[in-house]
């Protein structure tokens, strides 16, 4: 009989993740139609913190993996939570059973993932998620490595299943995805040493983009997207009419006010002064309306880090972004590595 | 004449698996075993500026491999995979693998298949070898169009078959980056290369050392050379 701490000695064990904080001013749009004398009650200033630690203990027939986040604001309550949580067992080489909470790792695209049914929803203006804020499903998973083929299998919390299917063929990455009764596919594949291009489709989403690297190490990814849950004109229109200005604040969201969204994003990473730097761009294709945002990240050592970043909304009066209830964000923040 | 073309064919055909013979035997230097595991620590150099990573490389043959990042804090978690010519990257904050193509970089000079990837024969064919001093120079080929690196010349020594240095060239015919293969030493019962200088030929001052160790026979599962294996071993 093996006692459980001769199984904690046998196991490796890694211990990582980060904290940080950061100020975001915040002007309220007072010349948005949903927001007049501030109604909505943008805050000017905003201060914030986390923390985010993962561990990880395993052999190689099994795993635990715990990622803890704690959050700290002066808007909103504190609190601490499990952002990821579970078991794996390796029962053979072609068989792993997973159970607790993971954050599952479906699509292909960048800024945002159709067929992503079981992982959280990315936010476009924040494809990396700086914060580290994704939290996962509970689930119990079955993963299935047969002839180069993974199956994996999910009984999701709620009563829910799903399934997907990915092989890579003949150099493209193909993925069949399913959640009772959604169903889709993504794809992606590398032409000559620079080129990536990328696509899902689900029933009522697409996305189709790519990526390109230049030789001076310039990255730029793009990406169209369509949703058919987005707003038509005259559904956009109607929630214009403001009968009730509190619902058409319920009903706004940002970047769902429209069916068709184009997104591009440069990066330069310059290796002399240490400094990255982003620009991303996301287009209404019905209006025009914009997101612009900028970021520079310098690393101050190579396990800190400080950023700027400053996002801008251009459009008409009557288009997506005019609506938005805040009229420009900064933000400011540094990040630990341990 | 027909004679004359059978002696060139032939001379041409055992030439070719002379130069492949030795580049396999080069080869044995930096991948001898079937299934391992490495420590891989890799430092840039700017002119008077440097930066240090660390890595843990799984790999079973020569074209499956899964590059762990261990250090700075700031990178770990993150995970690279190279299956054949493809390559993919993960990172904790995406949660999901990102498809990558080979122009993006690891860090400093070192391009991603630098790292993940330890046999040239996987890549190239030799093209034709000759003799230079103590060392035979091997022209190889890429074998896809899609390398970054269409030509490589490599220099290895002939009396032990260490590979010496290497040049790498693109498309166009421009040498772009050089290799010297500057250290071996003994690791899982093997003479192993231990220490490689990457130089930057265009930029002058930029260079990356690599320096491999603790090199273990290990049976690595095939699950953990697919895109979906990322965090599931």
């Amino acid at each position: 009989m093996v006692s459980a701490p001769v199984l904690v000695l046998a196991a490796t064990l890694r211990f990582f993740g980060s904290l940080g904080a950061e100020s975001q001013v915040t002007p309220a749009n007072t010349a948005s139609p949903l927001n007049p004398d501030n109604i909505a009650g943008i805050p000017y200033q905003t201060n914030a913190a986390d923390v985010s630690a993962f561990g990880e203990a395993s052999t190689d027939r099994w795993k635990l993996h715990v990622k803890l986040r704690a959050d700290a604001s002066d808007r909103g309550a504190d609190r601490v939570r499990a952002g990821e949580a579970y078991v794996q067992f390796h029962a053979t080489d072609w068989l792993g059973i997973t159970a607790g909470r993971v954050i599952e790792k479906w699509g292909t695209g960048y800024g945002w993932t159709p067929t992503s049914f079981v992982g959280p929803a990315k936010d476009p203006t924040d494809p990396n998620d700086r914060r580290s804020a994704y939290r996962g499903a509970d689930m119990v998973r079955a993963d299935l490595f047969v002839k180069e083929t993974n199956v994996s299998l999910y009984a999701l919390d709620g009563g829910d299943y799903a399934a997907r299917v990915y092989r890579l063929i003949r150099g493209t990455d193909v993925s069949l995805v399913w959640r009772s009764g959604n169903y889709g596919v993504n794809v992606a594949r590398v032409f000559g040493d620079a080129l990536e291009l990328h696509a899902e489709v689900t029933q009522r989403r697409a996305l189709a983009g790519g990526q390109y690297t230049f030789r001076n190490d310039v990255n730029v990814v793009f990406e169209l997207y369509y949703s058919a849950d987005g707003l038509t004109a005259s559904e956009w229109n109607a929630l214009r009419q403001l009968d009730d200005l509190a619902a058409a604040n319920r009903a706004y969201a940002p970047l769902r006010m429209a069916r068709t969204y184009a997104f591009a994003r440069v990066y330069r990473p310059l290796t002399g002064p240490k400094i990255d730097a982003e620009l991303i761009a996301i287009v209404n294709l019905r209006d025009g309306s914009a997101i612009l945002r900028a970021s520079l990240t310098r690393k101050l050592r190579q396990n800190l880090n400080a950023y700027l970043i400053h996002t801008e909304f251009t459009g008409g009066r009557e288009s997506e972004m005019a609506y938005l209830q805040v009229a420009r964000v900064t933000t400011a923040g540094v990040r630990y590595y341990f | 004449m027909k004679r004359l073309i059978l002696i060139v064919l032939i001379t041409t055909s055992l030439f070719a698996d002379d130069a492949a013979t030795i580049l396999s035997r080069s080869d044995e230097f930096r991948n001898p075993l079937a299934s391992f595991s490495i420590d891989v620590e890799l430092t840039s150099i700017d002119g008077a500026k440097s930066e240090t990573s660390k890595f843990r490389v799984y790999g079973k043959g020569s074209d499956r491999s899964v590059v762990q990042f261990t250090a700075p804090a700031a990178e770990k978690g993150k995970y690279l995979l190279m299956l054949r010519d493809a390559m993919w990257i993960y990172m904790p904050s995406t949660s999901r693998p990102i498809r990558i193509s080979p122009l993006q970089r690891l860090m400093g000079q070192a391009s991603n298949g630098d790292v993940a990837r330890t046999s040239f024969t996987v890549d190239y064919t030799p093209k034709s070898a000759v003799e230079e001093g103590a060392a035979w120079v091997l022209e190889l080929e890429a074998k896809d169009p899609s390398l970054s690196y269409k030509r490589v010349r490599l220099w290895i020594d002939r009396s032990s078959y260490e590979p010496q240095r290497a040049d790498f060239y693109v498309a166009s015919g421009k040498l772009l980056k050089r290799a010297h293969y500057r250290k071996y030493t003994t690791m899982a019962g093997r003479r192993v290369l231990s220490d490689v200088e990457i130089e930057d030929v265009v930029r002058p001052g930029r260079r990356t050392l690599m320096r491999y160790a603790n090199l273990t026979a290990r049976e690595n599962a095939d699950r953990m050379f697919t895109k979906d294996s990322f965090g599931k071993w």
